[in-house]
């Protein structure tokens, strides 16, 4: 106790009077101090003393009660807006960086790194426009492709799609470019000239495009076959030979010429390649008030084209009519 | 207790938020609007305190404790800022302060028959400091570290600073012209 100052004592009995207790509690603790305590502790009350009344504070609490509610509203909405222009500002660093890549990407070959997005980019236009004619301006950008790659000697790995325009042993020319197809090639036995197929294949530095998988996209033949069931006589033709497309088949009627009983004259495949006799086509109806006839309609309507034109072209006919079926 | 509330208005609890609010309001006006007379700029100098923790709460930057003090101390430089840097507070003079004790009147009490506009008036003359850690440690029973912490003093120049504050009030009040 004998250290005690009055420094201490008035420090002491301040924070007794925050706890509560009254200033004569306070000076019983420093008697010794209480002359002197007393109008120092009562002065430093007038600072409580001095408080403004409940009234105005309770109002200033109402009033900037909306300021802080709207603080933490208004947070709430800048932080949301705040997140948004985040989001929008990375779709559109994205955008451009993928216009970029896109951009880059227009001249590139099968290998370079880009031709990966350029073909992300075809496959997303086509979900976008007219999917068929994209898919012949792609079809055409692959041939272009691989003509560049051969005109440089590039080796790469490529893929196609088109006709087959003629199967000489292993060469074999499909939409336009000469492929080299080995004979080892899988599933190239059932494929013919006129059928349209999808080709992989390797470029070589010889300037040489070699097949390493053949894949029958339409058959040009098969789709007609049902048509011409109703002569009994079709039966018999209707299991393709594996081999008839992979020897030379000189009037391109799609059997080849060993298996071709008309090997210069273009004919039907269901006839051993020898045109077809008129009458084993189906009866046409001669009038369009034949409503017994309706079932035939497909029949009829390919009927109809052949008596317009009732000569030896019309064996041709059904591959016409084939295309139309496609 | 407050720590607790602190905690969940860190989480965003806005019920804790307003809690707080609910709660340090009346103590965070009161220190401001003694050291101001304009009431106006008392409640925009409070609104400022609270809006200024909100957005400390959402920045991560609030207290982790002593939430009480930390009100206290951005009140405190609120004001700081509203005054500039000479404090220009409102004062009142001693030739102001007309009400002093009467020889024959004890002086305590002549404090307690002080009216609270005389009283506030007293403050006034005391300088800024003064003023602070009187309505900080009588006020609003800060503790004493506390008001070290918001006054950003040592305990011990607290403990002197609140010795002469009283003992300035006190000449004050008995019409001495020496402030200290």
């Amino acid at each position: 106790m004998s250290e005690i100052t009055l420094e201490n004592a008035l420090n002491h009995c301040i924070d007794q009077l925050a706890s509560g207790s009254s200033v004569e509690d306070c000076l019983r603790l420093y008697p010794q101090f209480a002359v002197e305590l007393r109008p120092m502790l009562e002065a430093g009350l007038l600072a409580r003393r001095a408080q403004y009344n409940a009234l105005e504070v309770s109002a200033a609490q109402n009033r900037v009660r909306s300021h802080v509610v709207g603080a933490m509203m208004g947070q709430q909405a800048n932080t949301s807006s705040g997140a948004w222009l985040r989001l929008v500002a990375t779709f559109v660093v994205i955008v451009v960086a993928v216009l970029g890549l896109v951009s880059a990407s227009v001249d590139s070959l099968p290998g370079d790194p880009l031709y990966s997005v350029k073909r992300l980019t075809e496959n997303a236009q086509l979900l976008l426009g007219d999917a068929a004619v994209l898919r012949e301006q792609f079809a055409q950008r692959r041939i272009d492709e691989i003509n560049t790659l051969l005109a440089q000697g590039r080796e790469a790995e490529v893929e196609f799609e088109g006709d087959v325009e003629a199967i000489n042993g292993e060469l074999w020319r499909v939409a336009g470019l000469s492929v080299r197809v080995p004979s080892a090639t899988p599933d190239i036995a059932d494929v013919q000239v006129g059928d349209k197929v999808h080709v992989r294949a390797n470029t070589t530095s010889t300037r040489e495009l070699v097949a390493s998988r053949v894949t029958l996209v339409e058959d040009r033949i098969a789709p007609l076959l049902p048509s011409l069931t109703p002569t009994a006589t079709v039966t018999p033709t209707l299991t393709p030979t594996p081999t008839r497309t992979l020897v030379p088949d000189v009037d391109s009627d799609g059997l080849p010429d060993s298996a071709d009983l008309c090997p210069t004259v273009p004919g039907a495949v269901i006839n051993d390649g020898c045109p077809l006799p008129t009458a084993t086509y189906p009866q046409v109806p001669t009038t369009d008030d034949d409503d017994d006839h309706e079932d035939d309609h497909d029949n009829s309507g390919r009927g109809s084209r052949d008596d317009d034109h009732d000569d030896r072209e019309d064996n041709s006919g059904p591959d016409g009519g084939g295309d139309d079926d496609d | 207790m407050e720590d607790r509330l602190l905690a969940l208005a860190r989480d965003g609890d806005q019920n804790a938020i307003m809690e707080i609010y609910d709660r340090y309001f009346s103590p965070i006006y009161q220190f401001i609007r003694l050291r101001t007379d304009d009431s106006t700029l008392a409640e925009d100098i409070a609104s400022e305190v609270f809006v200024k923790l909100v957005s400390a709460l959402r920045g991560r930057n609030a207290p982790r404790h002593s939430l009480r003090g930390w009100l206290f101390q951005v009140a405190r430089n609120e004001l700081s800022r509203q005054y500039g840097k000479h404090k220009c507070y409102p004062t009142v003079t001693l030739d102001e302060w007309i009400p002093a004790a009467s020889e024959n009147q004890p002086e305590t009490q002549f404090i307690q028959s002080l009216r609270i506009e005389s009283a506030r008036a007293a403050l006034r003359t005391l300088t800024s400091e003064q003023q602070e850690v009187l309505i900080l440690r009588f006020g609003q029973a800060l503790s004493l570290e506390e008001t070290a912490d918001v006054m950003g003093k040592s305990v011990s120049a607290i403990k002197s600073l609140q010795l002469r504050a009283v003992n300035a009030l006190r000449r004050v009040l008995n019409g001495d012209s020496v402030n200290e």
